[in-house]
């Protein structure tokens, strides 16, 4: 396949040239693609940390390498969001470790840059959210990122987090107060 | 949709979690992927890989044929009490001998995922008679939707002693790795 109007390619005959001649240009062009949200979906599970590059290259690595597992070709941006997904939760569970262990410190999720910065105010209220977040267990975080951040719906959240419905719903209004009355500072 | 977070931080938190960053960012990172792609490839090209693969291989042979007793499905499989709306008197019996057809289902699902593993919620509705008229799934973490299926099918195909009512039954299984 020629390089040239790649970009126009849908993702199943992308897909398929990455799989059968691993083709950077064309890999290159479902980076373009797919990057922003694969971050999104990174930043709102983990936090708007700068460390996400690295999940994000991890993602699109797993993706390139697991291409022959995808059931459909024209499926590319679901599998990628349930790669992406899979990275978060590895992620939120060193993490978890690591402050068990006391490694370091709790992260300070949002690099805060101080008074004079005219977002300072709202980092700090979103550093705080994620916070809160990070005392939550990792299925119910994701569960709830992916609903009210990402604002997906019950089902594709069920789907991209491999549990059933109920599951997502039982999590859900277990961990709903707790974020609010956090949040009011009523916990 | 109600969410629990206010409307102005959850702005905030999506506008600052946008996923979207500077060309430069954006163009680093892209340099960055191709760059550790191509460090893997010439990784699994390479002899060192080669013979570390064949160490492993010798390892794994030589560990399967000292093993007296192969891994199989069956320790793996666990049924938790099942819950019934009213008594029926060989629930658990039956159910215990469901477990046999609950591990093919495993292993089917094993052969083709050997890191397969989860729990499922199997609900069940039984005539007065003791015949199952309808099975499903209640709620499930993790395995396919294949090895759940076939979950169904299995308690579908049972019988139980009737007792005069309708009755509906909860059944908890789980399957995990332990060897």
């Amino acid at each position: 396949m020629l390089a040239m109007g790649l970009a126009e390619e849908d993702d199943a005959q992308l897909v398929t040239a990455v799989r059968e001649d691993r083709s950077d240009a064309a890999a290159r062009v479902l980076f373009d693609r797919y990057a922003a949200l694969v971050r999104r979906i990174l930043q709102r599970t983990l936090g708007p940390a700068r460390e996400v590059e690295d999940q994000l290259q991890e993602t699109f690595l797993a993706f390139f390498r697991q291409l022959g597992e995808l059931r459909s070709d024209g499926s590319a941006r679901a599998y990628l969001v349930s790669i992406a997904i899979r990275i978060a939760r590895s992620e939120l569970r060193r993490r978890r470790l690591r402050r068990i262990l006391r490694l370091t410190p709790a992260e300070e999720l949002v690099e805060l840059a101080g008074n004079e910065d005219p977002n300072w105010e709202a980092r700090r209220a979103v550093s705080r959210l994620f916070a809160i977040l990070d005392e939550l267990d990792t299925d119910s975080r994701l569960a709830f990122a992916l609903r009210h951040i990402e604002e997906m719906e019950l089902t594709d959240v069920a789907s991209a987090l491999g549990i059933s419905l109920a599951t997502v719903k039982r999590r859900l209004t277990k961990v709903e107060p707790i974020v609010r009355a956090r949040l009011a500072g009523e916990l | 949709m109600t969410n629990p977070i206010p409307s102005q931080l959850l702005e905030q938190t999506r506008t600052l979690t946008s996923g979207e960053v500077a060309a430069d960012v954006h163009d680093a990172s892209r340099r960055r992927l191709f760059e550790r792609r191509e460090q893997r490839s010439r990784f699994w090209q390479s002899p060192v890989f080669a013979g570390a693969v064949v160490v492993v291989v010798v390892v794994l042979i030589a560990n399967a044929s000292l093993r007296r007793e192969p891994a199989t499905a069956e320790r793996a499989v666990s049924t938790e009490p099942v819950v019934v709306t009213e008594r029926l008197s060989d629930a658990d019996k039956v159910i215990a001998s469901l477990r046999p057809q609950f591990r093919k289902c495993y292993q089917d699902g094993l052969s083709l995922d050997p890191n397969l593993a989860g729990k499922v919620v199997l609900g069940a509705t039984v005539d007065p008679q003791g015949a199952v008229v309808s099975a499903s799934v209640v709620s499930f973490e993790g395995l396919t939707p294949e090895v759940r299926e076939c979950l169904v099918q299995v308690v579908r195909g049972a019988h139980f002693t009737g007792n005069g009512h309708s009755t509906e039954l909860k059944i908890p299984v789980a399957f995990n790795q332990a060897r």
